[in-house]
């Protein structure tokens, strides 16, 4: 009979599988900051092409106000021309805007990314036909570390697309379509 | 005679194998770091130009010259979040069209190694 050992110890046993579990727990950690990671990077680039979506919709609307028609109170009104309206007002963690024509009312809300308050600055404060969107950190438990850096500031100028109209004449001459 | 244990090339190889993958496991970890960073800043500069450049379009014509706006800064916030960055407005009338001005807005800011690296460039044209 064979007296020689082969095999493992018991010793030996335990700790391969003491170690593969440690190198396990590692690598599901990793994993998981992994995805969380992900998660979060995706998040905030949604944020972020609304914030921008935003931005362009303020401006766009801006613009092609004349200067007269901008209103503040209650957030702001831009007065497009006579039978089209559009209001900006913050609530709760968004912003919604809220057109209104001769056909309806049509609204928009764009969610700010988490954490932050928006303010809307009508004319004035920066000069006498610009307004401003705002958005600061209000809750800095609430923010995600890879959010937006802040704060984001959105000037528009009123009137831009005004700049070249004729002054009213009824006696003009028709433009040909 | 039977060998037991493992030997020291065994154990070297698996040491390097292991020092290479936590090597390359970090640096696309700082990597995406750095990129993440760099987007932010990107976005910054982007959002700063434009606020310029809309402030510039709301100048009267006559009011848009090299001179005038060689006075013009980053704003505190932008700063801040691009530290050593600058601004610079260049107004040219160019040769083809005597009666525009071309208006470029230019935020440049120094990346992490304080290279002059990265920057974002508007262009726009002015008629009186």
């Amino acid at each position: 009979m064979n007296l020689r050992r082969t095999g493992m110890t018991l010793i030996e046993v335990s700790t391969a599988v003491t170690l593969s579990a440690a190198l396990m727990a590692v690598a599901v950690s990793l994993l998981h900051g992994l995805f969380k990671a992900e998660r979060s990077t995706r998040a905030s680039i949604r944020e972020n092409g609304v914030v921008n979506s935003l931005a362009d919709q303020f401006r766009r609307d801006a613009h092609a106000t004349p200067v007269a028609g901008v209103s503040a109170g209650d957030g702001l009104q831009f007065a497009l021309d006579a039978d089209r309206t559009v209001s900006y007002r913050v609530e709760a963690g968004e912003v919604v805007r809220t057109e209104s024509t001769g056909g309806g009312v049509r609204q928009q809300s764009f969610p700010l990314p988490p954490g932050t308050v928006a303010t809307i600055e009508g004319p004035g404060a920066t000069g006498p036909a610009n307004v401003r969107l705002v958005i600061v950190a209000a809750d800095e438990a609430k923010r995600r570390p890879a959010g937006p850096p802040l704060p984001i500031v959105v000037e528009a100028v009123c009137g831009r697309d005004h700049r070249f109209d004729l002054p009213d004449d009824p006696a003009g001459e028709e433009i040909d379509e | 005679m039977t060998r037991r244990g493992v030997t020291l090339l065994e154990v070297a190889v698996a040491g390097a194998v292991l020092a290479a993958m936590t090597v390359i496991c970090l640096q696309m970890l700082t990597a995406s770091a750095g990129g993440r960073r760099a987007l932010g800043q990107r976005q910054t500069a982007l959002r700063e130009a434009t606020n310029v450049m809309e402030r510039l379009a709301a100048r009267p014509f006559g009011d848009l010259t090299p001179r005038q706006v060689a006075g013009l800064k980053l704003s505190e916030a932008a700063l801040k979040q691009l530290p050593g960055g600058t601004l610079e407005i260049d107004v040219l009338r160019p040769d083809g069209d005597p009666e525009a001005k071309r208006v470029t807005v230019r935020v440049k800011w120094p990346d992490a190694s304080g290279e002059p690296a990265a920057s974002v460039q508007l262009v726009g044209w002015r008629y009186p």
